[in-house]
C-alpha cells in the first residue's frame, strides 16, 4: 500500500512530523520489547527448573502413596481421606510488568510453619485421620503431597505470568515490526516521491522563468 | 471473614486423592461427563488455581483453552502419576517460542 500524498510543502513537512513521530514509537516500543524479553527470559528459566522439581517430587508422592494404598485396604483409606485435610488458602495479589498485570500466589498462614525448611512432617499440618488404622507410608505421602503444594502454586503464578508476558511480548514485537518495515518505510518513500516532485516542479518553474526571460529580452 | 480462593485439582481418582489430605479440594472424575460437570462447578467456585492432570488436560485441551486467558482459575498441568508425558513443559515450550520467535528452551537438547 502507498500513501497517497499531494505533492506541496505542507504535505511534506506533515509527513516528515509523522516519522518523526513513528521513529519516536518505535524506539519506544522496541525498549519495552526488550525490558519485557528480560523479564520473560528470567522467569522462563525458573519455571523450568521448578516444573522438573515438580515431575521429580510428586513421582516420589505418589510412589509413596501407591505403597500406602497397597498396604492399607481400600475402605480404610478411603475413610482416611473422606475429611479434607483443611483446604488451603491461598491469596493472589498482582504485579506490573510494564503494564502486563500478572498474578502472584502464596499460601495463606503457612509462613511459619515454614519456617523452618527441614523437609520433615512434624513441620506440616496435623493429619485429619486416625493414626491406629492407616500406616505411616500415608502420613509419608500425604506430608509430600503438602510439601509440593507450595510448589505448585509458585509454579502456578509463574506459568501464568509466562503466558501473560508472552502474549504481550508478541503483539509489542508485532507493533515494532509493523511501524519498522512497513509504516517507516513508506513514509520515507513518500517523503521522497514528494520531494522529488517539488524539485520537479522547482525545475519547470526556472526553466519557464528562463524562457519567459528570453523572451521579454528579445523584445 | 473474607472467603479466601483455593486450590482445585481435577483428575482420575488415583491421581487427586493424594492431594485431598494435604491442602487442595479434589474432584476426583472418571469419566468425561464427571469432567465437565466438574469443570463448571470449579468455574463457578472460588478457587485462584486449578490443577489438572496431563490426561485430563489433552484431551480437554479446548475447553481449557479459554481459561488460560481469565484471571482465575489459573490452570497448571500436572504431571502424570505414572509417566510423565511432559504436556505442561510442551506448553510452556509453545508460550516461549510465540514470544521470542525461536524456541530457546530445548535447543540442542533432543
Amino acid at each position: 500500500m502507498r500513501i497517497k500524498a499531494n505533492a506541496t510543502r505542507q504535505e511534506l513537512a506533515r509527513l516528515k512530523a509523522r516519522i518523526r513521530m513513528a521513529q519516536r514509537g518505535h524506539r519506544l516500543l522496541k525498549d519495552k520489547r526488550d525490558q519485557l524479553m528480560r523479564e520473560f527470559m528470567s522467569i522462563v528459566h525458573e519455571s523450568r527448573q521448578l516444573r522438573q522439581e515438580l515431575e521429580e517430587r510428586l513421582n516420589a508422592a505418589y510412589r509413596s502413596f501407591s505403597l500406602a494404598r497397597a498396604v492399607l485396604s481400600p475402605s480404610v483409606l478411603e475413610e482416611a481421606l473422606m475429611v479434607p485435610g483443611g483446604a488451603e488458602e491461598i491469596s493472589v495479589s498482582y504485579r506490573n510488568i510494564m503494564n502486563v498485570v500478572v498474578p502472584e500466589m502464596e499460601i495463606q498462614g503457612r509462613e511459619d510453619e515454614q519456617a523452618d525448611d527441614t523437609g520433615d512432617d512434624t513441620a506440616g499440618m496435623l493429619p485429619s485421620y486416625g493414626l491406629a488404622t492407616t500406616s505411616s507410608d500415608l502420613d509419608d505421602a500425604i506430608s509430600k503431597f503438602q510439601g509440593i503444594l507450595p510448589l505448585l502454586v509458585r509454579l502456578s503464578h509463574i506459568e501464568r505470568t509466562i503466558h501473560l508476558l508472552a502474549d504481550e511480548i508478541e503483539k509489542t514485537r508485532r507493533r515494532v515490526n509493523a511501524l519498522e518495515h512497513v509504516l517507516i518505510p513508506e513514509l520515507e518513500q513518500a517523503v521522497k516521491s514528494v520531494e522529488m516532485r517539488l524539485e520537479e516542479i522547482e525545475r519547470s518553474n526556472i526553466s519557464r522563468l528562463m524562457k519567459i526571460k528570453e523572451i521579454v529580452r528579445a523584445h | 471473614m473474607r472467603v479466601m480462593p483455593k486450590v482445585a485439582v481435577l483428575g482420575q481418582r488415583d491421581a487427586v486423592l493424594g492431594f485431598k489430605a494435604s491442602g487442595a479440594v479434589a474432584f476426583p472424575a472418571d469419566n468425561p461427563k464427571e469432567v465437565r460437570e466438574h469443570l463448571n462447578a470449579i468455574l463457578q467456585g472460588d478457587y485462584a488455581i486449578l490443577l489438572v492432570t496431563e490426561e485430563i488436560a489433552e484431551i480437554f485441551e479446548k475447553d481449557l483453552e479459554p481459561l488460560y486467558d481469565m484471571p482465575k482459575p489459573v490452570v497448571t498441568i500436572l504431571p502424570d502419576a505414572r509417566k510423565p508425558r511432559g504436556v505442561g513443559m510442551e506448553l510452556l515450550r509453545r508460550r516461549v517460542e510465540r514470544a521470542v520467535g525461536a524456541d530457546i528452551l530445548f535447543k540442542g537438547e533432543e
